[in-house]
């Protein structure tokens, strides 16, 4: 697992916006990307990937699996629908080794993510995305898109969670029954 | 920081590999640059501040630039067209 207390700040990667959003005023789409090595027991590979707070789950790309030498249809577990913005694709989950890559590749915190593998093709989702379980819950993530009076400048910044809260005096969704002491 | 265990899985990019270190910075920048534009649509694999290889198909782009780079390892990426969504 991760190191406790690691944490690190990047810059956002400002990736040129397409023509249509520059007419808009939207010159630069601030991107949160980390360096990341994937390993599928001895087959290592390096992809930059998108730290997507609004995907449920981390997503391999079909193709990037097959660098991994990893075939989604041979992977057991049930068949997960992974809705995206206009596509559904049918998807298994895949437990791999990944390594956060600092300055000099040193692996500075090495994790188990389960990513979703689409079954078939989709070459229409090819970006590398850390999502939300597990990855926010191993790091606070902060997004600093404000940080300076720049706006095409911001950075973020990931920090490793070393100390949780007791979950009985945690605030719960009011959809959660309370329990029969009244206590939250 | 070293990793405190290893998993099965865990990479190891050790020094004394045939991966000599390269500056995630200067990569990142890279994809910061105008020229990212160029390959939107497209698999890149970046060393450096280069692009080594590029193309539609991720097996042809690591093969092409395996055979550039001589063991480094190049990192991939795919440049979205147009904005993303996810």
């Amino acid at each position: 697992m991760a190191t406790a207390g690691w944490r690190a700040s990047y810059p956002f990667v400002r990736i040129p916006a397409p023509q249509g959003a520059r007419e808009q005023g939207f010159e630069f789409i601030l991107t949160p990307i980390v360096k990341i090595e994937i390993a599928n027991l001895e087959q290592r590979e390096r992809f930059f990937a998108v730290v997507d707070s609004g995907a449920d789950y981390s997503y391999l790309p079909s193709e990037a699996a097959q660098l991994l030498g990893l075939d989604a249809a041979s992977l057991t577990g049930s068949t997960v629908e992974n809705r995206g913005i206009g596509a559904t694709v049918e998807s298994r989950f895949a437990t791999l080794g990944v390594s956060l890559l600092g300055e000099h590749e040193e692996p500075e915190t090495t994790l188990e993510i389960p990513f979703l593998v689409p079954v078939h093709p989709d070459p229409e989702s090819r970006v590398v995305l850390l999502g939300r379980h597990p990855f926010f819950r191993l790091f606070d993530v902060r997004f600093r898109m404000g940080y300076t009076d720049d706006p095409t400048l911001g950075k973020w910044s990931l920090e490793r969670v070393v100390k949780r809260r007791d979950s009985r005096r945690y605030w719960k969704p009011a959809a959660f029954p309370r329990p029969a002491n009244g206590r939250p | 920081m070293k990793p405190t265990r290893k998993t099965p899985n865990a990479p190891v990019s050790s020094p004394g590999t045939a991966s000599p270190p390269s500056d995630p910075a200067q990569e990142l920048a890279f994809l910061s640059s105008e020229k990212v534009l160029t390959y939107a649509g497209e698999w890149v694999a970046i060393a450096g501040s280069k692009v080594v290889a590029h193309g539609p198909s991720l097996l042809k782009v690591r093969r092409e630039a395996e055979a550039k780079l001589k063991g480094r390892k190049p990192t991939f990426f795919a440049v979205p067209k147009g904005a993303a969504t996810y």
